[in-house]
């Protein structure tokens, strides 16, 4: 994942986002890349604790020199269900609040691929299941293609796609499935 | 993207603030001494040229001997009425006022009869009532005085001592206490107070009386409406004797001002070089401080990169938090300079320098280099912090205490600065000893030195760390295991323990320096004059620099026929075009009371001083190549020239001679020089000791007796007293660095909160938590003063090897025991905040802190 988002560089192979080998570029290069093409959903949520939520959600834009599209703001904050939270800091926020705000956050910048971090890692089942409801519905409304990783197989029900990886190589590969096929299809690569 | 820095700027108030006040110090200093100086010197411009009001031109003599203790020389009486002769004058008087020279001195007795006032000017004025458009003063109860036994006195003077109208007072001036009755009060310009200066004003003849002197010290001219002042001058220009000029009224004034002037740039100057020094020690602070804050925030920084920030917008960011830091600091720091001008009116007055007072000038120049300097001081301290923002790599926003990469300059960064810092020593070294360099030259050598070798020291020194860490450490490591940790955590990151350190020790190392020299220096002078004088009493003026009535030393004479009584006259001749201080001395006696160290000659040689003879000191004679039988002019103040025959040389001591470059006899310095007076009169014994002497000396209240030990000490009280200054001007930046420590703990304690939580729930007490942070604190300090007091020390010894020429002695000052103490104060002082944060910490939260 960190490869794939152009945070770390590998020793050998190649990655391509769109039409853009990152694995050659030089830092200023990937800093505009990033801009355009990658978003970034964390497990610690790695929101500005002194910035409030939608300061937080705006950032990115702003770091690029860009207005936010003030409708397309509001949209984003409401599909999240932020509207009431605009003003609050992270640290008024719940952990779901804040991964909400953190999943916001990409889709204003509408990257080429949202790439999400074990997102539900750090959150109770509940503040969980309504982050993966964020997640799957920026891509069904939105169209945004978002790559997730998770250890946990009610999270990757959400996917229409599941790649199995295992000691660093993929093993599997399979569409949409319930939680329980995944289940199996652990216990199966696992085996 | 700026904003983001502001805004985490804003929500971190306290510690924006503790971080700025590193910076507010210096800049107030800066402001502070530029406040206080420019209003010292429009006092002083308006003192000077409210002395020529209504004036076109002046008339003055002109000085054949700078700084001669008789003053200008006069202009003759008989000038004045010739000049109202001419058309183009409208009016014109004469005066016995100078305010820039020894000519027009009268000191005031008290109802005591103690002389008022010791170390600001005693001004003994003649002035013409019927003339008052141009008098200076202005009459505030009573009349002008008019007549032999009348004064006229300054009003602050005269509330001070009680003294009303119709009083009488004494005068003591060129000969014995006189007494006058006051006629009336006055005050001068526009100003209340010369600054503790006190004046008496009486009339012409009077005035001439008791100065002993004639003529007038100036004519003061205005010319009719529509007389060009230029056609005027040259006009009076061709009336005038060899020894006196014309020139306008502002032209003269400034003249006047000149020696003054000198004095307050040089204050100046100084003053601003211990802002400097503190700007420096707020830099290391800030340095620090933004450093931990920029690797605390590394996770931040990384997210800011994932989110699309650059590189240069993530420096540009912590340049702006620098630039706002510094701008917000500076407007700080400059009002508090205001403040700051009056708090340092009140130290030089302590140290014995009373200034008159005006309005306070805040000059534009004042608020842009106050704004300037401190700007551009945070700015450079925050080069380095922005640039590792800069490097925090984008993995870090996801890897737990992921630690920045060691940049090149880090990995080279020792060697280097060891260059620096023997190259900033090298520079120090050249700067003091190199001869034929220009003063401003010298200085810059000393300045830039003296901020390279710290630099590099300070750099360095993240390498000496542990190893010093570890002997200071020991006995704080060995209160238990708070104290164990205290010592692991000051060692933890050697680099910021290194900072942190280095700003106590480049005040400690300052401190340590002025020490080490004052009390060499001090030692030297004391010894000298111990050495020099072998008579066991020595009668000087109240305040040891001025000089005496003659007649005081012949009353001693009179009254001691049992024992040696050996006056010296002293002022300055010129000689091959150089003022030299010229002594006159008694032939038959002063062998008996100044011990001679003769390089040519002997004692029996002082006899030839009665033939026109001259007993020259060794780097006088080597200076203008003389030698036994040469002979040398030797002009006085009032421009008589004598052929004088070298008839010996001596060599005293160069810090601290107490005679002159030249002793000619008294009869023959009698016959030359205006106005003789004594700079010293050497009793060798009396049976009624100190308060005998003054007894006998009754009449005269402007002399202080001593023996010869107490007038060494007195005579190096001086220094003492510019070395306590100086401790206190260097005090500030022992200030600055402590606020430099309380940032460094206080974000230390932040980063370890969890830390501290993990201990206390481990069995920690509050108590211990605190001990823990105290000790870190009082390592760093100690680390500070194990390498700035050696640092200080070593350029003492340098500074001592270049003045070894003066026979300046090099002591290891038993102060330098205080200042570990102060040192291990200001660990304590430091830790008082931080440690208190720690200790409340509430356990559960800190365990759960991200």
């Amino acid at each position: 994942m960190h490869i794939l988002a152009g945070l770390d560089r590998p020793t050998e192979g190649a990655v391509w986002i769109g039409d853009h080998q990152i694995t050659t570029m030089g830092d200023n290069a990937l800093t505009k890349l990033r801009r355009r093409h990658i978003g970034f959903v964390f497990q610690f949520f790695n929101l500005l604790p002194t910035l409030t939520a939608e300061e937080n959600i705006t950032l990115p834009a702003r770091i690029a020199g860009k207005r936010p599209d003030a409708r397309w703001l509001d949209e984003v904050i409401a599909s999240v269900r932020l509207a009431e939270r605009r003003r609050h800091r992270p640290a008024q926020l719940s952990g779901g609040q804040q991964q909400r705000v953190a999943i916001a956050r990409v889709m204003l910048a509408r990257p080429t691929v949202m790439l999400a971090d074990e997102p539900t890692g750090n959150l109770d089942s509940r503040s969980g299941a309504e982050v993966l409801e964020m997640l799957r519905r920026s891509v069904t409304d939105h169209g945004q293609t978002t790559v997730m990783v998770t250890h946990d197989a009610t999270a990757a029900t959400i996917a229409d796609r599941i790649v199995f990886l295992a000691d660093g190589r993929i093993v599997r590969s399979q569409g949409r499935s319930t939680a329980a096929e995944v289940l199996e299809a652990l216990a199966e690569v696992t085996r | 993207m700026t904003w983001v820095a502001l805004k985490s700027l804003m929500e971190r108030r306290t510690r924006a603030a503790l971080t700025a006040l590193a910076v507010v110090l210096g800049v107030a200093m800066i402001a502070g001494s530029l406040i206080l100086t420019d209003t010292i010197d429009r006092a002083f411009t308006n003192v000077y040229s409210s002395s020529y009001t209504n004036t076109d031109l002046v008339v003055r003599g002109t000085p054949v001997v700078d700084g001669s203790f008789a003053g200008a020389p006069t202009v003759p009486a008989s000038l004045l009425p010739r000049i109202r002769a001419r058309p183009g004058v409208l009016a014109a008087a004469g005066t016995l006022v100078d305010l820039s020279g020894p000519s027009s001195v009268a000191k005031l007795l008290d109802r005591d009869g103690k002389v008022i006032a010791s170390n600001a000017p005693t001004f003994g004025f003649g002035v013409d009532p019927t003339q008052p458009q141009f008098n200076p003063l202005t009459l505030v109860t009573g009349t002008w005085a008019s007549g032999p036994g009348q004064v006229v006195i300054d009003s602050s003077t005269a509330a001070a001592h009680g003294y009303e109208v119709g009083d009488r007072i004494g005068v003591v001036a060129e000969g014995p206490v006189r007494t006058f009755r006051i006629v009336g009060l006055a005050t001068f310009g526009d100003l209340n107070s010369l600054g503790g200066a006190t004046i008496a004003v009486f009339d012409i003849p009077t005035a001439r009386a008791v100065l002993n002197t004639t003529g007038f010290t100036a004519i003061q001219i205005a010319a009719r409406p529509g007389v060009s002042s230029e056609a005027l001058a040259r006009e009076v220009d061709r009336m005038l004797p060899a020894a006196a000029h014309v020139a306008t009224g502002d032209e003269q004034a400034a003249t006047d001002k000149q020696g003054v002037a000198q004095g307050i740039s040089f204050i100046r100057g100084l003053l601003l070089a211990f802002g400097g020094i503190a700007l420096f020690v707020g830099a290391f602070v800030i340095f620090n401080t933004l450093s931990i804050t920029v690797a605390q925030r590394s996770r931040e920084v990384a997210t800011l990169r994932t989110l699309g920030a650059s590189r240069r917008q993530l420096m540009r960011s912590v340049i702006a938090e620098a630039a706002i830091i510094g701008f917000g600091a500076s407007l700080i720091g400059l009002g508090l300079g205001l403040g700051l001008a009056k708090g340092l009116t009140a130290l030089l007055r302590v140290t014995g320098l009373d200034l008159p007072q005006g309005d306070t000038v805040f000059a534009v120049r004042t608020i842009v280099v106050s704004l300037i300097a401190g700007t551009v001081v945070t700015l450079l301290a925050g080069v380095v912090p922005a640039i590792r923002a800069m490097r925090v790599p984008p993995i870090s926003a996801v890897r737990e205490g992921a630690s920045l990469p060691a940049g090149r300059l880090s990995r080279r960064a020792p060697v280097v600065c060891l260059i620096a810092a023997v190259i900033g020593g090298a520079l120090v070294v050249r700067g003091l000893l190199a001869g034929g360099l220009a003063t401003g030259e010298r200085f810059l050598m000393l300045g830039g030195g003296t901020f390279v070798l710290f630099l590099g020291i300070a750099v360095v020194s993240s390498r000496l760390v542990r190893p010093v860490a570890g002997i200071v450490g020991w006995p704080v490591g060995r209160g238990g295991a708070a104290g164990a940790l205290a010592r692991e955590n000051a060692v933890r990151n050697p680099a910021r323990t290194a900072a942190t350190a280095a700003a106590l020790m480049v005040g400690l190392a300052l401190v340590t320096f002025v020490s080490a020299l004052g009390t060499g220096l001090i030692g030297t002078a004391r010894s000298d004059v111990r050495d020099q004088v072998s008579a066991s009493y020595v009668v000087t003026s109240a305040d040891g620099y001025e000089t005496v009535p003659a007649a005081a030393g012949r009353t001693l004479a009179a009254a001691l026929p049992g024992s040696v009584v050996s006056s010296v006259r002293e002022d300055r001749g010129r000689v091959d075009g150089d003022a030299v201080p010229v002594s006159g001395v008694d032939p038959r006696t002063i062998a008996r009371a100044y011990r001679f160290r003769w390089t040519s000659g002997s004692e029996p040689s002082l006899a030839n001083l009665d033939r026109n003879g001259v007993v020259v000191t060794q780097s006088f004679a080597k200076d203008h190549g003389l030698d036994l039988g040469s002979r040398i002019p030797i002009v006085s103040p009032s421009g008589k020239r004598s052929i004088m025959t070298v008839a010996g040389v001596y060599n005293p001591p160069k810090l601290s001679p107490i005679l002159g470059s030249a002793l000619i006899s008294q009869r023959a310095f009698d016959a030359t020089f205006p106005r003789a007076k004594d700079r010293y009169t050497f009793v060798s014994y009396t049976s009624d000791g100190v308060a005998g002497l003054e007894r006998i000396l009754a009449a005269y209240p402007d002399t202080k007796v001593a023996t010869t030990a107490d007038y060494a000490d007195a005579a190096t009280s001086e220094l003492a007293t510019i070395l306590n200054l100086l401790y206190v001007l260097l005090g500030l930046s022992v200030i600055v660095s402590i606020f430099g420590m309380v940032n460094t703990l206080a974000l230390a304690v932040h980063e370890r909160t969890r830390e501290i939580g993990m201990l206390r729930a481990v069995g920690m007490t509050r108590r211990q938590v605190r001990a823990m942070v105290r000790g870190e604190s009082v390592i760093t300090a100690l680390i500070g003063a194990a390498l700035g007091i050696p640092v200080g020390i070593g350029m003492a010894a340098i500074a001592t090897q270049a003045l070894s020429d003066w026979g300046v002695e090099f002591i290891v000052p038993g102060t330098l025991l205080w200042f570990v103490l102060v040192a291990i104060l200001v660990g304590v002082l430091a830790a008082v905040m931080p440690a208190r944060r720690a200790s409340r910490l509430a356990v559960l939260c800190a365990l759960q802190y991200e």
